[in-house]
């Protein structure tokens, strides 16, 4: 899940980045309104965390840019408790949800994940494929019995194609929405982190689940 | 007539006056006109009476009368009375008799209450017949040698008075309908003229209902009283818009500078909690985190004050379904385990008030709240709604520590907490002050029932939807 981070406090915003890193996410961040309107208009990002009193360009004003330039990335807007208008203004200009400030983490990570249960139109927490089951809420990989120790890239990759579970993704799908900018790795790396995946899932399981497409990429599904 | 439209009140005070000028004037006319008609009345008389004087002859020598006049036998010769002897003329009837009162010539006079008058030579007198009275006068004639005869005169003492009395008549029957018409005529110039003011009213009323203190009443009637009202208004709404601006911009700018550092704070201890610090770090950053969670509610009920003192915020009133800001604050506290205490709602179905529901939601958590902070362990809240004789009565009990009768009035004071020796640590000391400030804000009522060691019931007492009377 690839998630962009807007918010002009820098403290605020290198510690946002660091617990959604922690949490698998992988994140980008900006401390004003237009950048963050170039970042979404790359169209990676499965959700967008917009602070709402950011100086030149508002977090409302990004909004309304955004929806005007058809950019569907949902978003959460960051307000102060104090200002009711301000949540409302937000919601009306087509913000998912809101948090309010000071927030804990806890519900910062809990609203993510409804909101990407939103996204993905599934009901719970879990993630199943066949026997492989992906907990969102505890971060647990399970592949019938036996429990699978992930990385946070691996989990964010795995999290990623179950999600897209049957539909075929591309390499360059697979990094715009498992890597951030900052990643300065080969072009090869989708493939060394499916080599590793595989590894930890299909290894030694009479059913694969992670299928390589020739020429196009690869699927996460439970036949063959 | 206190409560009368100006309008209204105008045109009767003007119909009033107009009726009163209108019937002084005529009164006076009246008196006047009575007078003068009198007077005519006299004139008249002496005159008729005096030319006809000069009209009685006496003669002993037949053949020089006169063929028209006519001819009395009197004594040994005859009295002549000319043609121009006037015996009825202009009111006045006239008689010639001799000095026995035995009338020759002429009119009979009026049968005269009290018998016939002496003859009094030029003497005016005023006699009464029947209901009527008549002025009289009476005229010797001497003929020499022979004695006198006389001339007496009457004449009805209204007689002028008639014609004026016609007018006056004419005058009474057309003096309501002329009030009324000017009246009306007055009404409708007052209207015309008031009527701007009406239109003042209704748009500041629709200023203050919608809340938009940046708009300005626009009627103009010329350089007049209006417009100074006009400008005194829009003069009164530039301020108060000012104000209430720079209020928001002080709440907002003390909510942004003091609420992202805290935000920070809370992140960063969360953050570090998370990496399994050693205890003595752990216990600080836990230490920090109460103490950033304590700062911001003290800051949200300073804002909250500070917005309910200062108006800086305008706030809505509507119909607000009590219940269901009951139930919802209530599921909030679900969670919290504080003391082992249960906290019980029982709300009556659809309790609808007017007022604003985030105004009443932080009223019930700070009466919760509160509750909590005094309550003992294992102890029970009971919340609850209900709709009592027209009222919608919110309750908040506790079986906590309870408050000292002394202490009654003053809980509801700013920073105002009972013995601090006896009551537990941790209260911001502005929670029932905002409780109270919120309750003045919807016209409700405070009750508080308590007895120390026993515990407390606070009760709100919101006035029926229709009577609210808030705009």
């Amino acid at each position: 899940m690839r998630i962009l981070i807007a918010e002009d406090e820098q403290d605020l915003n290198e510690l946002m980045q660091k617990k959604l890193t922690r949490e698998g996410y992988s994140v980008d961040a900006c401390i004003d309104g237009r950048d963050a309107v170039e970042y979404l208009a790359s169209g990676h990002y499965d959700a967008a965390i917009l602070d709402i009193m950011m100086p030149g360009m508002s977090g409302l004003a990004v909004l309304e840019e955004i929806r005007k330039r058809d950019i569907p990335t949902p978003v959460i807007s960051l307000t102060a408790r104090d200002s009711v208008e301000d949540r409302v203004r937000g919601l009306d200009a087509g913000a998912a949800d809101y948090i309010i400030k000071p927030f804990s983490f806890k519900e910062l990570m809990a609203r993510l994940r409804v909101l990407m249960r939103k996204t993905w139109q599934t009901e719970s927490n879990v993630l199943e494929v066949g026997d492989l089951k992906l907990d969102t809420a505890s971060q647990r990989v399970n592949r019938g019995e036996r429990n699978i120790d992930l990385s946070t890239r691996e989990y964010a990759l795995l999290q990623y194609m179950m999600l897209n579970k049957g539909v075929v993704l591309t390499r360059d799908q697979i990094e715009n929405h498992v890597w951030n900018y900052d990643y300065e790795g080969g072009t090869n790396v989708v493939d060394v982190y499916i080599r590793y995946l595989r590894r930890k899932i299909d290894e030694g399981e009479e059913k694969k689940l992670i299928h390589t497409v020739w020429g196009r990429g690869y699927v996460l599904r439970e036949d063959d | 007539m206190r409560n009368a439209k100006i309008r209204t009140k105008i045109t009767l005070w003007f119909a009033l006056v107009l009726a009163l000028v209108i019937g002084i004037t005529v009164a006076l006319l009246f008196s006047v006109g009575e007078t003068v008609a009198r007077d005519g009345a006299r004139t008249d008389l002496k005159e008729v009476v005096t030319e006809n004087g000069g009209q009685v002859r006496y003669t002993e020598n037949p053949s020089r009368i006169d063929p028209h006049a006519s001819v009395i036998p009197w004594g040994s010769g005859t009295l002549v009375v000319k043609t121009g002897f006037l015996d009825q003329f202009n009111g006045v009837d006239c008689g010639l008799y001799d000095a026995q009162g035995q009338m020759l010539f002429g009119q009979k006079m009026p049968s005269v209450s009290g018998g016939t008058p002496d003859f009094q030579d030029g003497k005016l007198r005023t006699v009464q017949a029947g209901k009527k009275h008549y002025y009289l006068l009476d005229r010797a004639v001497k003929i020499d040698g022979q004695g006198e005869v006389w001339i007496r005169g009457v004449i009805d003492r209204e007689y002028d008075r008639e014609l004026f009395l016609r007018v006056y008549r004419l005058l009474y029957l057309f003096l309501p309908v002329l009030v009324l018409l000017a009246s009306l005529a007055v009404f409708r110039i007052a209207r015309r003229l008031l009527s701007p003011v009406e239109d003042i009213a209704e748009e500041v009323g629709h200023i203050s209902r919608e809340t938009d203190l940046s708009r300005r009443v626009s009627i103009d009637t010329g350089d007049n009283e209006i417009r100074s009202l006009v400008q005194a208004i829009n003069g009164m709404l530039e301020r108060l818009e000012g104000s209430y601006r720079s209020g928001k911009q002080f709440t907002s700018l003390v909510s942004h500078e003091l609420r992202t550092p805290i935000t920070v704070i809370l992140a960063q201890s969360e953050l570090a909690l998370e990496e399994d610090p050693p205890e003595e770090a752990r216990e600080a950053f836990e230490i920090i985190q109460k103490q950033g969670r304590r700062v911001n509610k003290g800051l949200d009920s300073l804002l909250q004050f500070i917005r309910l003192e200062n108006l800086a915020e305008v706030y809505e009133m509507e119909e607000v379904n009590l219940s269901r800001v009951v139930t919802d604050t209530c599921r909030e506290f679900h969670a919290v385990r504080e003391k082992n205490i249960r906290l019980q709602a029982e709300t009556e179905e659809d309790v609808r008030i007017r007022g604003n529901a985030s105004l009443l939601r932080v009223l019930l958590e700070n009466l919760i709240v509160n509750a909590y902070k005094y309550g003992v362990e294992d102890g029970v809240i009971r919340v609850s709604v209900a709709e009592e004789s027209g009222e919608a009565v919110l309750s908040v009990s506790d079986d906590g520590i309870g408050v000292a009768p002394e202490d009654r009035e003053r809980i509801f004071e700013w920073l105002y907490q009972a013995n601090p020796t006896t009551t537990p640590k941790g209260g911001s000391g502005y929670g029932l002050f905002i409780v109270r400030a919120i309750a003045e804000l919807h016209g409700a009522r405070m009750e508080l029932d308590s007895a120390v060691g026993e515990g407390s019931t606070f009760r709100i007492r919101f006035p029926a939807l229709q009577a609210a009377g808030l705009p």
